[in-house]
């Protein structure tokens, strides 16, 4: 279970002061297929680097299954983020100097898994995502599509509880953006709690709930 | 993350920046490598005045001990104004020529079964040069003899060669016997295979090799220790005026040569003053370039001369060390900069801030040792072919050395670690 409790988030530049969470209050249940919607600037991803421990908050708190993340200590919340949270983002967020084999790779050398392991985890999963073929490729060699199942792959291939996925159909047409929402389906399907974040009504469909996000605040 | 993840990491980052680790570690190398240098000079210096402290026995009529460590490594010029200085010293003090000529080449490697025929020979060749019947000088006597290969050994050759207490051990000398029991360095063995016979003309000590050290003692300083190919012609031979008895009674002078200048280093006793002036005179009169100085004078002198020529190249050291240093720190932080995104990933994939670091200290530490490695073994090899070559010294440095190596890795690793350690994740992204 997943809770934001009058969670506040300022952004204080020198001459500036913006405040991009405002007293927002979300419970996310275990399991749940959530999308996040809202306008730019509204506080989306903002929203999404607090659930996954990326940034922290300015006021209010923030529960996780129990355990105060605003609280804890960096080591701490590196191993929460470590363990719990796989990421997803618009524009893919993969390595370009790193093949699409080695990107899979990266968050199991992170959990300091065994490399015959690893190699038996990234291979699973590329056949599941249909991108066993492009192992050797270099991200910027394989299509968008691709470039996103790869980014997808990474986030399962880690078996974190909570994926979030930040505009994840963002970068993609139509037709792949459908395909990327069946593989969204599916990891529900194993499980997993994932909060998508997305300006598509469409796509926000797939999710089981849908929250939408207004100038910081949830507005339903 | 496990070491062989951040080791893997690492070595990925040193292979796309390549271009970037090689400058680098260019950079560093010329500033390790001088570095090195200037510390080895400095360690040199060390070594060289304790060198100074060799002694000259003499008396008001005699010199009669030399002891050198540094004499092995002159060059030949050096080593040709040595002998004429001795020699000259040797005319001074009522020597006949002959004979101290012969006083250079005291010791005689001497086959077992020609042995005693050579004395004989050598015996009755000084008796002629002493007569005036001789034609030939009695290098060349030596040299047209069979026992032209002289090796010049004495019976302090343990100390000459620099030994330790433990080595010294090894080598028993028992003087009960016709035959005395030596010990060979193990370069030597081919030379003075176990069961050759040596003989001292002057003490009438006769040797016998039963031993042949082990081989790490080829690398101790020393005629006799040396791993160098041994030197055997007149002018440039390891010589010792031995020996034990003629030091009773001695008075003591230090001696010096170094930069193709000879001094003889007066101490305050009358009779060393006594010799200085004798030295000078005679000097003269020969044509030769002597120079009386006190020993704390040549010390003096001496440190001024190594720090004029160290002390640029110090300078120079450090600035192009902390360029060096400045470089990699700066092209750390640039590359964090413009690697900010790949950053941010890595930190989405869950490797900590802690492991980036870790990464980019290994990245640097091999940065260092690539540099660092083959700037101390090229300096050590520049080291062993130049005078003083006391590899002890090197090995000495090494602590000091590791200690600098430590600190500038700190400096170049942990600051850009500083610069980074209090922004979230998503600053990098």
């Amino acid at each position: 279970m997943i809770r934001l409790k009058n969670a506040g988030k300022i952004y204080r530049g020198e001459t500036f002061e913006t405040k991009a969470l405002d007293y927002v209050n979300l419970e996310i249940k275990t399991n749940e297929f959530l999308a996040v919607m809202g306008s730019s600037g509204s506080g989306k991803t903002t929203l999404l680097n607090i659930l996954g421990g990326m940034d922290f908050l300015t006021e209010g708190e923030y529960e996780y299954d129990g355990v105060k993340i605003n609280e804890l200590s960096e080591n701490r919340l590196e191993k929460f983020r470590k363990e719990k949270v796989a990421f997803i983002f618009q524009q893919f967020a993969l390595m370009d100097r790193y093949t699409v084999f080695e990107n899979i790779e990266m968050p199991l050398l992170a959990l300091g898994i065994k490399k015959k392991e690893r190699k038996c985890i990234v291979e699973e999963h590329m056949e599941k995502l249909g991108i066993a073929a492009l192992r050797d490729k270099y991200p910027p060699y394989i299509s968008g599509g691709q470039q996103q199942r790869t980014a997808i792959a990474r986030a399962l291939a880690k078996g974190s509880e909570l994926i979030l996925a930040d505009e994840p159909t963002g970068a993609l047409d139509k037709k792949c953006g459908e395909e990327l929402m069946e593989l969204f389906l599916d990891m529900h399907g194993m499980k997993k709690t994932i909060v998508m974040v997305t300006h598509d009504e469409k796509i926000a469909g797939y999710a089981e709930r849908v929250v939408r996000v207004c100038d910081g605040k949830v507005c339903s | 993350m496990r070491l062989s993840g951040i080791l893997r990491l690492a070595a990925d980052r040193i292979y796309m920046n390549r271009k970037k680790f090689l400058q680098t570690v260019f950079m560093l190398f010329l500033s390790f490598f001088m570095l090195i240098g200037v510390l080895l000079g400095f360690y040199q210096y060390n070594y060289t005045l304790i060198c100074a402290n060799e002694v000259i026995q003499c008396d008001k009529n005699r010199l009669f001990k030399v002891e050198f460590k540094y004499f092995e490594s002159m060059d030949e010029s050096n080593a040709s104004r040595f002998f004429q200085f001795m020699n000259a010293l040797n005319q001074m003090a009522g020597i006949r020529a002959g004979k101290y000529e012969a006083a250079a080449m005291n010791y005689q490697l001497i086959t077992t079964q020609a042995e005693e025929e050579s004395i004989v020979s050598q015996l009755e060749y000084e008796q002629q040069a002493e007569r005036g019947e001789t034609t030939i000088s009695m290098a060349e006597f030596y040299k047209n003899s069979n026992e032209a290969d002289v090796l010049f050994l004495d019976d302090a050759f343990v100390d000459i060669c620099g030994l330790s207490d433990t080595e010294k051990k090894r080598i028993s000398l028992k003087e009960d016997k016709e035959y005395t029991d030596m010990a060979v360095g193990y370069e030597r063995q081919k030379e003075l295979p176990v069961g050759t016979g040596l003989y001292d003309m002057f003490t009438g000590r006769k040797y016998r090799v039963t031993q042949v050290l082990k081989k790490e003692s080829a690398f101790l300083p020393g005629s006799l220790f040396s791993s160098r190919e041994p030197k055997l012609s007149l002018d440039n031979s390891l010589v010792t005026l031995p020996n034990d008895r003629w030091m009773k009674d001695g008075y003591s002078s230090a001696y010096q040569v170094y930069q193709n200048n000879i001094y003889y280093i007066a101490d305050e006793k009358e009779e060393c003053k006594y010799l200085a002036e004798q030295v000078e005179k005679t000097a003269k009169d020969l044509g030769q370039w002597v120079e009386v100085k006190s020993f704390p004078g040549l010390v003096e002198e001496y440190r001024k001369i190594q720090q004029s020529e160290q002390v640029p190249m110090l300078v120079f050291g450090l600035v192009l060390l902390f360029l060096s240093v400045m470089n990699i720190f700066l092209s750390t932080l640039i590359s964090l900069l413009s690697q900010k995104k790949e950053l941010g990933i890595m930190l989405a994939c869950g490797i900590t801030k802690k492991e980036i670091y870790r990464i980019l200290f290994v990245e640097n530490l091999l940065r260092f040792l690539t540099a660092f490695c083959p700037a101390y073994a090229l300096m050590c090899f520049y080291h062993s072919r130049g005078i003083n070559n006391n590899m002890s010294v090197v090995i000495r440095i090494l602590p000091l050395l590791a200690a600098i190596l430590v600190i500038l890795l700190l400096i170049a690793a942990i600051l850009p670690v500083l610069f980074y350690r209090k922004k979230y994740p998503a600053a990098f992204r």
